[in-house]
């Protein structure tokens, strides 16, 4: 089954703003500015996918766990389940 | 022409200042450049400086956290503490306003803040709010309207200074996959977190919780070995916690009390059981009040005699953290002081009699002027029993004395071990006869010589041998020989009375044998078999009795080892052996 686009652009800003929350503002957002190809605004929300979105989702979920592995895993487990179409991040 | 060659002269000129000009400015421009790049080069190099400061800074906060980690945290499973560690030496590397954390406990949330510098009410309100909104999301449960328990430290919060969460960022507490809590960092100043700056804070959390982790591992399972041994204990345990609330009855206990809810006691339980024992809420009251253990003898629970003892138990600090009550069962050490009491009555009892008899005769020689010749010599003959009869018990007393003191020492020759027991046989032969009963020998011809004190052995088959003789009024009585393994057996097996279990249990003890032997016709002490064991022991063999019960007659049994080596080694061992419940009997 092919995932949509749309569907990393809202699972990516769900689990950015999510992060947000857990994390606070400042880290939540300042490590999506380390993920190439990932653009977004101040509130969090995913602008633009310039690569490929299943990397940009491996990849921003790899730095989020280095930070803070188990709430990370615990966030995505939770967002997944609401898009089953997406590949689990191999972490 | 003229005018040629001024224009040819001007245009030159022209050409010559626009050299000029042009290098000048070319050469101010390079200047320039120069210049901005030394600036450049200046200003990197400051910052490469700041930011080769700022790594040592992380560094030595990271080596320092880590230090006091192992240091002050201890053995403690105090989140608390480990939050101190983390935020302790937090200026050194980040500025901030406040340092917070948030801990789930039961039913309501801690929440602590130390404040560096000075904020409003508000400032604190918000970042509350903004680490309860973490903290529900981090558990997936909504936490708004729970109860907070609030600690301020640190500098005084002044609402005269306007100040809003303006910088702030969070570190999940995760221990063992459970969210413990948050700790949060905060600032009114903008934008002066990020992850570069903050990013050893999120290492450390996590090296902290692992910290942690292991460190409940190694108290886990001391603690499941502390449990183990508490719960294996033949004292009953009972622990109470501050507030008097059972967290350890170990099964001795719940034997001891026989309480009919023993599988989640109360003290009430506890205390109402001991009712008219002992007054268990005011032992408790003053071992508490006093500090200091509190003792009670002589407690009868269930027939059982028991030592209480109500003591404190303090942490550490020298904080009062529970009680623990123990229950000793002294049921056997009053058994035997009681019975050693009434060891000494009766050997006090077996010398009395026969010297009040030397005396009473004595006096009848002394006084009496009409007593014949032959008469005399009766009474004569009567003192001569009696002293006998006490040197027999004093020296039985004696050896008993010395196997107890694992002095009793044994003289070892190799010899044929059959022709002692032949000897013994053909010894009482009459005897036996004289009853009715048959006694014979059967010895095995491949039995090989084996090492053992003649005297000593022959006193052991002579007290064998007669007590078989005593108790058996017909049938027959046969003395065995036979090599096994490596050591020689004797066996005494007779049809006579025989013994019962208990008996038999207590056919050693010279407690429960002691004056027996004068119950039958052969006079004796009845120490005779404590002392036959404690010979047979001296020469690392064993001896034992069995019996199938009453009237079913009776086997005595005993060997020699049959290795010189082992006797030498181990006679030193026996000569310390002993053991205070060995007492015979004189069947």
């Amino acid at each position: 089954m092919t995932s949509d686009p749309e569907q990393y652009h809202q699972l990516l800003t769900e689990l950015i703003q999510t992060q947000m929350v857990i994390l606070g503002p400042s880290t939540g957002l300042d490590v999506p500015q380390h993920v190439s190809g990932l653009e977004i605004d101040s509130s969090g929300k995913v602008e633009k996918l310039l690569a490929n979105p299943q990397l940009i989702l491996n990849e921003l979920s790899g730095l989020y766990t280095e930070i803070s592995p188990h709430t990370t895993k615990k966030t995505l487990q939770t967002l997944l389940t609401q898009y089953p179409d997406i590949q689990k991040p191999v972490l | 022409m003229l005018i040629a060659a001024f224009f040819i002269a001007i245009s030159l000129l022209t050409a010559l200042l626009l050299y000029l000009s042009y290098s000048l400015l070319f050469e101010h421009h390079n200047t320039n450049t120069h210049i901005k790049n030394l600036h450049k080069d200046i200003s990197e190099h400051d910052q490469a400086q700041l930011q080769r400061e700022q790594r040592l800074k992380q560094k030595a906060y990271h080596a320092e956290v880590l230090r006091e980690l192992s240091e002050r945290i201890g053995y403690s499973l105090d989140v608390s503490k480990i939050i101190e560690v983390i935020t302790g030496s937090l200026g050194e590397v980040l500025e901030y306003s406040t340092v917070s954390y948030m801990i789930k406990e039961n039913n309501h949330i801690i929440f602590h803040s130390y404040v560096a510098n000075s904020v409003n009410h508000q400032f604190i309100k918000e970042v509350q709010d903004k680490m309860l909104a973490a903290f529900s999301k981090m558990i997936d449960s909504n936490l708004e309207g729970i109860y907070v328990e609030e600690a301020i430290s640190g500098t005084i919060l002044d609402d005269t200074v306007t100040c809003q969460v303006n910088s702030y960022f969070n570190l999940p507490l995760v221990i063992e996959g459970d969210i413990l809590g948050v700790i949060t960092i905060a600032s009114p100043k903008s934008n002066i977190y990020n992850l570069e700056k903050t990013k050893i804070l999120y290492t450390i959390t996590q090296q902290a919780a692992s910290h942690y982790e292991k460190l409940k591992q190694v108290l886990e399972v001391e603690q499941r070995r502390l449990n183990a041994m508490v719960a294996s204990m033949a004292d009953g345990v009972i622990m109470l916690d501050r507030n008097l609330r059972v967290i350890v009855f170990n099964p001795a206990a719940k034997k001891i009390l026989q309480l009919p809810n023993s599988s989640n006691p109360t003290i009430k339980d506890i205390a109402d059981s001991l009712t008219g024992k002992a007054d268990l809420r005011t032992k408790l009251d003053e071992a508490i009040r006093n500090e200091r253990a509190i003792e009670q003898e002589d407690i009868i629970v269930h027939n059982h005699a028991f030592h209480l003892l109500i003591t404190p138990v303090k942490d550490s600090n020298n904080t009062l953290i529970g009680t623990a009550i123990l229950f000793r069962d002294v049921t056997a050490e009053k058994e035997l002081i009681q019975m050693r009491d009434e060891f000494t009555a009766k050997v006090v009892h077996e010398l009395r009699a026969p010297l009040t008899t030397i005396r009473g005769t004595t006096d009848m020689i002394v006084n009496e002027s009409k007593i014949t010749e032959e008469m005399k010599k009766k009474l004569l003959l009567t003192m001569k029993e009696d002293s006998e009869h006490m040197l027999k018990l004093v020296g039985d007393i004696l050896d008993v004395a010395k196997i107890e003191a694992g002095k009793f020492q044994i003289e070892p020759t190799l010899g044929k071990l059959q022709e002692e027991v032949q000897k013994a046989v053909d010894k009482f032969t009459g005897q036996a006869k004289e009853k009715g009963v048959s006694l014979s020998a059967q010895i095995d011809p491949n039995t090989p010589e084996v090492s053992f004190d003649v005297i000593r052995i022959e006193q052991v088959l002579n007290n064998l041998i007669s007590n078989a003789i005593k108790y058996t009024d017909k049938g027959a009585i046969t003395v065995t020989v036979r090599p096994e393994a490596n050591k020689v057996v004797v066996e005494i097996a007779d049809t006579g009375a025989g013994l019962s279990k208990e008996e038999v249990k207590g056919l050693f003890s010279k407690f429960k044998q002691f004056g027996k032997g004068k119950t039958g016709k052969v006079k004796g002490t009845g120490l005779g078999l404590v002392i036959a064991k404690g010979i047979i022991e001296s020469h690392s063999g064993k001896i034992e009795a069995s019996s199938e019960g009453t009237n079913k007659g009776s086997v005595f049994k005993f060997w020699l080892p049959l290795k010189q080596n082992s006797i030498n080694n181990e006679t030193d061992q026996n000569i310390a052996k002993g053991g205070a419940n060995q007492t015979s009997i004189n069947k």
